[in-house]
């Protein structure tokens, strides 16, 4: 695992603009193609097996808390929420199954997985296609870890058997597009499987009491969608009463137990579980014995209310804050490689389940909203 | 040990704006080399590829309409702009102009690949197949809402969703009786919703 400085395409705004890829400088420089990383073949089958391993773990952890009152009581969902995660795990309901692990990794030592991002994952364009783009532009005789896309394409057939041919996607237009585009791309990927796609913004999706169904804008009721849009959100927001009028009429994209998998108190369950899994970090409710520590709420985003603890000191601490992110997990402190651009943290895809490419972001210690995503290759 | 082998995805160049991908067709063969797939027009398929301008999208008359940049009044709150001619998806214009529309806020801006203004797909049928015959043109004429983006198409076997009303075209409702809306949303007005 080493970073390579190189020098950017002469266009290569006008390249990635081409691609669709239309946030790369949101605040100064969000893609950064003045170094990339580069992995050996063993480096890339460590990361992928870790990636395989830890998804299993995930499974496994959801497979014991759903079947465990006292466990599901620790996240604090309502009880209709519990019933439905509960109901929607052991129906085993179409998922895309799909996330992203950020791992940290030295090159040498097993990776560490921070959590898993995998129920409104983002940096997915650019992990899958954008990156796989530049390396074609610049290091043609390479290899990338990057099977995404085509993953994706297999997954959605896959799942074209068991969910009906029409597909809604949702998302809530912010302001740079990337949730947009992000959820475009995740439409495109549906249509090449097969699907007919509708799009429908977050708050134009219907309620009809009538129906008792969702509805898109013409009264149609809504059969399966995917969403880019957090599930602890859509279960508070006014409709969220109604997610369980329908759940057994309805898709979700993903299911709703991933609230699960993206709740942070996952961490501690896992460690509970799995104690001195070698891909896995000391994670707490308190601080127990760890003297150098992170602490992040349950439901942190982007780095927000993240704060790192060295010896008795504040290292770092994020400039975002969310009160109501919920409270703190305790995650012993992963000594990042630093590098001249920062640390990287290794963000890495499972498709179906199945480990599928990485992606990497450089940032300070704490990786947030101004992390900055640099390609990779393999050789 | 895995290869992992460059993705089959014709749109690697205009992969997530690409209309083919949203009109329900076949993927196109994977190229061999890079590959841009331009909306073409009867008149212009043989002609030069679209004429690279930017557009912006701002309000005028209480409806949020495509003008060439230099038109672009810039003190407008809501702005939308383009710096090449390849063509966008209509999910990505359902979604920009519902946001044109007034659920979003703040300034957009957004360097994406939508069609140039000018460029002939805009002049007369905005149903355009590509060298395909696959690929519709769904962006909004310049003048014309950014509503109106969605509505034009319905070709080769994809049913384009309206703006302003995303639906399956052509069934029937299933009810007269309107939904109640906006009970989704409200988080996300303060929060990224990606992670």
């Amino acid at each position: 695992m080493k970073r390579l400085s190189i020098t950017p395409r002469e266009n290569w705004r006008e390249e990635l603009e081409e691609l669709g890829f239309i946030w790369h400088s949101p605040d100064g420089a969000y893609w950064d193609e003045n170094a990339c990383y580069e992995f050996s073949p063993a480096q890339v089958e460590q990361l992928e097996t870790a990636t395989n391993d830890v998804f299993e773990l995930f499974v496994e952890a959801a497979d014991r808390i759903v079947s465990s009152d006292e466990l599901l009581a620790d996240y604090g969902f309502s009880d209709e929420v519990n019933q439905m995660i509960k109901d929607a795990w052991n129906r085993d309901v179409p998922a895309l199954q799909y996330g992203r692990f950020d791992f940290g990794y030295d090159g040498v030592n097993p990776p560490k997985v921070f959590e898993f991002n995998c129920d409104t994952p983002t940096s997915l364009y650019e992990a899958a296609v954008v990156q796989w783009n530049w390396k074609e532009d610049v290091f043609p005789m390479a290899d990338q870890f990057n099977s995404i896309h085509d993953r994706f394409v297999a997954r959605w057939k896959e799942l074209k058997v068991h969910l009906p041919d029409d597909l809604y996607f949702t998302a809530f237009g912010e302001e740079t597009g990337e949730e947009i585009a992000t959820t475009t791309y995740l439409a495109e990927l549906a249509v090449e499987a097969g699907f007919t796609c509708y799009p429908i913004l977050v708050n134009d999706i219907g309620w009809n009491e009538e129906l008792g169904r969702f509805t898109d804008m013409a009264e149609h009721p809504i059969d399966a969608m995917y969403k880019l849009y957090p599930w602890e959100w859509l279960v508070v927001e006014e409709f969220g009463k109604h997610i369980p009028k329908c759940a057994d009429q309805m898709f979700w994209m993903e299911p709703i137990y991933k609230m699960l998998w993206s709740n942070k108190r996952i961490l501690v369950h896992l460690w509970e579980m799995f104690p001195n899994h070698p891909n896995l970090l000391p994670a707490y409710y308190d601080k127990r014995d760890l003297t150098r520590y992170v602490t992040k709420p349950i439901l942190g985003r982007e780095g927000a209310n993240v704060t790192i603890f060295d010896k008795g000191h504040v290292r770092d601490r994020s400039s975002l804050s969310h009160p109501e992110d919920g409270q703190l997990i305790y995650q012993q402190l992963y000594d990042l490689p630093l590098t001249d651009g920062g640390y990287p943290i290794i963000g890495s895809w499972v498709v179906g389940g199945e480990s599928a490419g990485i992606g990497i972001r450089e940032a300070s210690l704490i990786t947030d909203n101004k992390a900055r995503f640099i390609p990779h290759i393999m050789r | 040990m895995r290869r992992y082998i460059k993705p089959k995805y014709v749109a690697l160049t205009g992969a997530l704006l690409m209309t083919s991908a949203l009109v329900g067709c076949s993927p196109s063969p994977v190229p061999t080399e890079k590959t841009v797939i331009r909306p073409t027009t009867s008149a212009s398929t043989s002609a030069t590829p679209p004429e690279s301008v930017r557009f912006c999208a701002m309000e005028k008359n209480g409806e949020v309409v495509r003008v060439p940049e230099k038109d672009c009044i810039q003190t407008e709150t809501r702005t939308v702009q383009s710096s090449s001619g390849g063509g966008m998806s209509p999910v990505f214009w359902y979604f920009m102009g519902s946001m044109m529309s007034g659920n979003g806020g703040g300034t957009h801006n957004y360097y994406s690949s939508a069609p140039a203004y000018g460029a002939p797909l805009v002049g007369g049928s905005r149903n355009m197949p590509n060298v395909g015959n696959t690929t519709i043109y769904n962006a909004p004429a310049p003048g014309q809402s950014m509503q109106s983006a969605t509505v034009v198409s319905r070709a080769y076997g994809y049913t384009a969703p309206a703006a302003a009303t995303a639906s399956k075209t052509g069934s029937t409702p299933a009810t007269t009786t309107p939904s109640a809306r906006g009970g989704f949303g409200s988080t996300g007005s303060s929060h990224a919703a990606g992670g």
